[in-house]
């Protein structure tokens, strides 16, 4: 039951950044907008006003003990409609940061772990990574028209520095082509890291921060050592 | 990147999927076969690229892979609606990588409602989030007949390979 | 014969820049005050907004006719305002607008650039070839975009010259070749006038319309059956894209489910829209009724809202009669709009009361589109001398238009006597010249002027000329074009080719300079006419010249002075006011002192203003002000109004006076609901308003931990279901000065529907900036109060949590709004009536907000119904302005088409009475026979259909001229 609001020292409604409105959370009109449109709501109690208002109330403790910030796409389209620029997806993630790392359903926390650790979401050590693309790139190479395909890991003063999402690495090596076609075509000067390959950033999705900061600076880190010219943001 | 290395933007330059595909159609290094993909074709905005992106960054990437499809495909069209008040696939945030799959699903009636509504046979994204859970989607509620590809993967088999 | 009036006729006129409502209202006020007015409008036809909108909340009608002139009649043309404005003191130039103001106030230059109309409406007929000729098609503006039309078009259906839209104009040649009157000239396309000896300008308007093609949200422009809010007004219409059947655009099919969508560009902080577009849940309203009924028990009418604003009086029982008529109220704002399907109809996702999510389909949505965010008037509007009636421009409904209309000419008579202490708007009107009643009685002698633009073909005059010598009257045919300084003739029958309303409002001119009675004057409009058309227009206005005699002139004596009854805020600016206007006043008041609820005002520039206008009240040599005094009887007519008053409560007295105010205010209510009396800090709103405004008050020393506030006390629920319109404005107003003095303090308020109309939305903005929480209740599930222990708690449920809500206090405020004062039979004494919660019905709650039923007898502030206090300073200007309007005059000169009594034959029945829709008919027990009031009298007819004895009769058209007229056209 609601009562007057208790006193919270560093409370989620304050922490969770402004945007994209520079609005406070307390601006809510609590109208509806951003339930209205979400397609979630109703949905194991999701209701994107709900989540702002207990927010609000400091009662984001009922918030981080659920499922419900995890059941979230992050997708924006309730603030897209918000008549305030309210910052609920912030919101969302700075409740996600808020859960204790071993409370993080499913592999996204796993992953965050095994990137810092391995330089990639699966924990795949290097030479199976390398490996496994030379393989692929040989089928390809084997097509008449990609004759002399060929994959240049860690090259030096290359044009474009190419990153994976782990997924292609794991489970669905026929999608690592079509990249390699269009530059082969292009004759694009590209290269891939040998570690530290991972293109893709969970962070993002757990509330994170510091692991975000990590991967960032391993690309960054890529780009200076091997002076590349171009970094491809990840797909 | 902005946060942390404020000064990378001016040491190195950053490409898009999207800038490198223009790129490489507008200066000629590529030419591609619009017969290629004779299908009914969907565009779908990643939240990330478009709506995020215009949020966070000042920049919506809606048109250029518009003008890419352009190139790629006999016959496309839009959800409705689209670019900034896109469906989310509802595989977005993450969502994937947990174990709540029937609210992931639920949540995707809305995308399926549209590819339906388009009577699309090819949905198109720049997204392996979005990839992933369309497919799971399309399984999900027994859609039969369509098929789902990257953005890429378009221009990779519309290629016009001189050997 | 009296003097020509030299001053009055160079007299500087008053420029109106705008005539929607406010700026026809401003423009009929200055005119009926006496002074010359140039109306200056943008558009090419007058009337604003409002000539789109065909129905008018509450009663569904239009009535914008209400506005015109009820005295002096004459001086006007009697026609639907949406055709155009008539009056011989207005001028009006359309299609213009104002560039530059130079000089200083009473002598100010006005530059106007005004885009030529194309058409030469003298030559033009109104037959449409060049329409049907133009090559160009674009939206219709009028029809909001529904309909589409030429470059030559009629800007609004009842107008019949067309005009040229140069924008769109490709200047082919088509329409002037198609054009069998040469009446097209298509250079030059717009000309600049400098306006010479204008007084003052009165700016009006500024707010515009926001446009919901700006927002893909809801896809307006791309998804045809979403329309905006004045599109639908247009589907409504008679005259609208489908001839008022309910149908949709996409494919004309008959519409049954429709969703309104509130706060279109409104309440959005992401557009800078800070602000509530105030008439939007009324308009919502009004068009889910009205569709209600239009299509039948099928309906399904739902509007999705956040708060549903009926702060006016009268509106939220208006909200019930909508609900009990089956439109589906949802509170819930709506994200977007999609299309549902492969089809034209359209989906909306929306949470019901229960917090689930809705999928609803609908065939039509209507965007209630508010108004334009950060409008700035024209740079010319700064200069000084240059009046503007709303500095931030707003929506406004047709009340609080013609309110803020009468307030800002108060103003602008205050300014011109100060500039010109001569020209005393009290003074009659002379008339230049008035040709003897000999002359008058004299075998009638019609003089046939033909004016130059009826002049040429295609009538053949000399055809003409002969018919008319066969006929057995005396008649002299002259080319004139403008009123000749002498007359060889006593009747005269102008000839021209401009429209009929257009050649009506010639008449007054004419009989000024002739000096001719206005009942010897006719006009006939030749426009299209061939020889023989012409032929049959004139020969019976000739005949009926001829039959014509003088209509008996029962001039009466007007007293002089104004009675105000109440000396709170508005009773004393009223006062004051018509006082500054050198009228003499009385001014009664129940207590012993001036000021009545000054003390409830929080605004100090207003305390101030209000304390000020009480000193002048007291020292102003023409007012007398009776404390302790009420009054015993008052009888008479408009104009002659005799009312007892006792006063000091021994002695009696007489006020003979021709105007009355009422001004009898309001208190704010008690409630025994809520612990009210339980808890010493369980308190009306009021006072915790005023203890918050006391420095050294207990609230101000110690701060709370917890204050809560419960808003809509007793209110819009029987037996007073009104809003009080200023409570939840005194909440927030309070709430944030406890916050700036407490910033730790927890405020939660308890409300139904947050009334921050307008401008005040910024409030509700800044509660909530300031951490305030809201939670809305709903009144069947109304908050309980419990003391225990000295202590307040209060249980109630949170809606959007779904769950019960329990909160301590410290302070509970009750928002108990106001309530009018009792006053025994202020309807009795004063003839006016009542609504059901004891406030002053106006005459007609849109189009004469200040006037009562009664002509002559005025209500503004509380006793009208609630407001604001500044609303009610300018109600109480508007009422001084309508009072002085009838004041100004000596006599009372009833109009052309008004009843007269024929005493030998009344018997006293009242059938008169009964009949007369405008309280014009009494009993005048002195001469013994039911009297006119020529003041209130409108010419309708009434009584005189109902009288059994034929006692009385209608100056004007007789029954013998209709049937000659009938005859004719038959």
């Amino acid at each position: 039951m609601a009562t007057n609001p208790p006193v919270n020292e560093d409370p989620v409604k304050t922490a969770a950044p402004r945007r994209p409105g520079n609005q406070a959370p307390e601006m809510c009109l609590a109208c509806g907008t951003c339930a209205a449109g979400c397609p979630l709501t109703g949905q194991d109690g999701f209701d994107p006003r709900k989540i702002v208002r207990l927010v609000l109330l400091e009662r984001e403790q009922e918030l981080i003990a659920s499922d419900l910030p995890w059941l979230c796409t992050l997708c924006g389209k309730c603030e897209y409609a918000c008549p305030m620029g309210i910052n609920i997806v912030n919101i969302v993630r700075t409740l996600r940061g808020r859960v204790a790392r071993d409370k993080v359903p499913g592999m996204i926390h796993k992953g965050v772990a095994l990137c810092r650790q391995t330089g990639n979401n699966l924990g795949l050590p290097a030479e199976d990574f390398e490996f496994i693309i030379t393989d692929v790139a040989e089928e390809l190479a084997a097509e008449e028209e990609f004759a002399d395909f060929k994959i240049a890991f860690d090259k030096p003063e290359a044009n474009l520095l190419h990153t994976l999402h782990n997924k292609l690495v794991n489970t669905q090596n026929e999608d690592l082509v079509h990249w390699w076609k269009i530059f082969h075509v292009a004759g694009e000067d590209f290269t891939i890291p040998r570690e530290n390959w991972e293109g893709v950033n969970w962070g993002l999705f757990s509330g994170d921060d510091e692991a975000m900061q990590l991967s960032v600076g391993r690309i960054v880190t890529h780009m200076e050592q091997l002076e590349i010219q171009n970094l491809m943001y990840p797909e | 990147m902005q946060q942390w290395y404020p000064d990378f933007f001016d040491r190195f330059g950053t490409l898009t999927v999207f800038d490198l595909l223009e790129d490489y159609l507008a200066s000629g290094r590529i030419k591609v076969d619009k017969t290629a993909h004779p299908q009914r074709a969907l565009y779908h905005d990643p939240c990330n690229y478009g709506r995020k992106s215009r949020e966070l960054f000042g920049r919506g990437y809606f048109d250029q892979p518009r003008r890419v499809m352009d190139q790629c495909l006999a016959e496309w069209t839009d959800s409705q609606p689209s670019r900034g008040n896109q469906y989310c696939c509802g595989g977005g945030g993450g969502t994937l990588l947990t174990p709540f799959k029937a609210p992931r699903i639920h949540y995707g009636r809305r995308k399926i409602d549209q590819i339906k509504q388009a009577r699309a046979e090819l949905v198109v994204v720049p997204c392996h989030s979005c990839h992933g859970q369309i497919k799971a989607l399309l399984a999900a509620y027994e859609v039969k007949g369509v098929e789902v590809k990257y953005l890429w993967e378009v221009v990779a088999d519309a290629l016009i390979v001189e050997s | 014969m009296s003097t020509p009036n030299a001053t009055a006729a160079q007299s500087p006129a008053i420029a109106v820049a705008g005539a929607g409502i406010t700026g026809i209202h401003s423009a009929l006020a200055l005119a009926e005050l006496g002074y010359r007015v140039k109306l200056i409008q943008q558009a090419p036809a007058v009337g604003g907004l409002l000539t789109q909108l065909d129905h008018q909340f509450p009663n569904n009608h239009c009535g914008m006719c209400r506005m015109l002139p009820l005295l002096d009649r004459d001086d006007g043309v009697q026609t639907c305002l949406r055709r155009g404005i008539y009056h011989d003191r207005i001028e009006l130039l359309t299609a213009a607008r104002i560039e530059a103001v130079a000089g200083s106030p009473g002598r100010l230059c006005v530059t106007v650039r005004q885009t030529a109309p194309g058409v030469q409406p003298e030559r033009c007929d109104g037959c449409g070839a060049c329409e049907a000729a133009c090559p160009v098609s674009g939206p219709d503006d009028f029809n909001a975009g529904l309909t589409r039309r030429k470059a030559i078009y009629k800007p609004v259906p009842h107008q019949t010259v067309r005009v040229i839209d140069w924008q769109a104009c490709t200047a082919c040649g088509a329409c002037a070749e198609a054009c069998p009157r040469d009446a097209i000239q298509l250079e030059p396309q717009a000309h600049t006038i400098d306006l010479k000896n204008i007084a003052l300008v009165v700016q009006t308007g500024g707010a515009r319309l926001y446009d919901p093609g700006t927002t893909d949200l809801y896809g307006y422009g791309s998804l045809p059956n979403v329309v905006s809010a004045l599109a639908f007004e247009r589907i409504l219409s008679s005259s609208g894209p489908y001839q008022g059947r309910l149908l949709r655009p996409s494919d004309r099919k008959a519409v049954q489910k429709i969703a309104w969508i509130q706060c279109v560009g409104s309440r959005n902080l992401t557009i800078g829209a800070d602000h509530c577009a105030r008439i939007c849940c009324m308009v919502a309203l009004k068009e889910a009724l009205l569709a209600q009924r239009k299509i039948g028990p099928d309906t399904s009418a739902t509007i999705f809202y956040m708060d549903l604003r009926t702060f006016g009086r009268d509106y939220q029982r208006y909200r019930d009669r909508v609900e009990a008529a089956g439109v589906r109220l949802v509170r819930c704002r709506v994200h977007s709009l999609q299309p549902a399907g492969a089809g034209d109809d359209l989906m909306l996702s929306y949470l019901d009361a229960d917090g689930n999510l809705q999928d609803e389909v609908f065939d039509l949505v209507v965007l209630s589109t508010g108004m334009q965010p950060e409008q700035h008037h024209a740079d010319w509007t700064t200069h000084e001398g240059v009046l503007v009636v709303d500095k931030h421009p707003e929506l406004k409904d047709a009340a609080d238009s013609v309110i803020a209309a009468g307030a800002t000419v108060a103003r602008a008579v205050k300014r011109l006597r100060d500039l010109h202490p001569q020209s005393l708007p009290h003074q009659p009107i002379e008339k230049i010249k008035e040709i003897p009643e000999d002359v008058l009685k004299q075998r009638p002698v019609v003089c046939l002027a033909v004016m130059p633009s009826a002049a040429g073909a295609p009538i053949d005059w000399d055809t003409i000329a002969n018919r008319l010598g066969s006929l057995p009257f005396n008649i002299v045919m002259e080319q004139l074009e403008s009123p000749p300084d002498s007359l060889a003739a006593n009747r005269l029958l102008l000839a021209g080719s401009q429209t009929p309303a257009a050649m009506s409002a010639l008449i007054g001119p004419w009989a000024d300079t002739t000096g001719l009675p206005r009942a010897f004057l006719e006009t006939v409009s030749l426009d299209g006419a061939t020889t023989e058309n012409a032929w049959q227009r004139l020969g019976p206005a000739i005949h009926r010249l001829h039959q014509r005699s003088q209509p008996a002139q029962h001039r009466q004596a007007m007293y002089d002075g104004a009675l105000v009854i109440g000396g709170g805020p508005a009773g004393l600016t009223a006062a004051l006011t018509l006082a500054t206007n050198g009228i003499a006043t009385t001014l009664v008041e129940k207590s012993d002192r001036l000021g009545g609820r000054t003390d409830q005002i929080r605004d100090l520039r207003l305390r101030d203003r209000i304390a000020r206008t009480a000193d002048a009240v007291r020292n102003h040599p023409a007012l007398t002000v009776h404390l302790n005094s009420d009054v015993i009887h008052c009888r008479g007519p408009a104009g002659r109004f005799i009312t007892q008053l006792r006063v000091g409560r021994k002695t009696q007295c007489a006020v003979f006076h021709g105007a009355t105010i009422l001004a009898t205010g309001g208190h704010p209510a008690l409630t025994e609901n809520y612990g009210a009396g339980r808890h010493e800090r369980i308190v009306p709103l009021h006072e915790l308003t005023a203890a918050v405004d006391a420095p050294d008050s207990q609230i101000n020393r110690q701060a709370p931990q917890h204050v809560v506030m419960i808003q809509c006390v007793d209110s819009r629920e029987e037996p007073n279901n009104f809003c009080s319109r200023i409570c939840c404005i005194k909440a927030l107003n309070t709430a944030l000065k406890i916050k700036q003095r407490h910033p730790a303090t927890d405020i939660t308020v308890l409300y139904r529907d947050l009334m921050t109309y307008g401008r005040h939305e910024a409030l509700y903005t800044e509660a909530r900036r300031r951490a305030v929480r809201f939670i809305p209740y709903d009144p069947a599930r109304k908050p309980q109060v419990i003391v225990d222990d000295h202590a307040i708690t209060i249980k109630g449920y949170d809606p959007l949590l779904a769950e019960p809500v329990s909160l301590t206090a410290d302070w509970l405020s009750l928002a108990t709004g106001v309530r009018p004062n009792p006053v025994d039979s202020l309807d009795a004494l004063f003839g006016v009536t009542m609504t059901a919660d004891g406030f002053v019905r106006e005459a007609d709650s849109k189009w004469r907000p200040v006037d009562t039923g009664r002509e002559g007898v005025f209500v503004c502030g509380l006793a009208r119904g609630p407001a604001r206090a500044g609303d009610t300073l300018r109600q109480a200007d508007a009422a001084a302005m309508r009072a002085l309007r009838l004041l100004r005059r000596k006599t009372l000169q009833p109009s052309t088409a008004t009843a007269r009594l024929r005493p030998a034959l009344c018997s006293l029945c009242a059938s008169c009475v009964a009949a007369c829709p405008h309280q014009a008919r009494y009993l005048d027990a002195e001469n013994r026979h039911m009297a006119v009031d020529a003041a209130a009298c409108q010419g309708c007819g009434a009584c005189v259909a109902a009288c059994p004895n034929n006692a009385t009769v209608l100056d004007g058209p007789t029954a013998t001229d209709i049937m000659a007229d009938l005859e004719t056209a038959l």
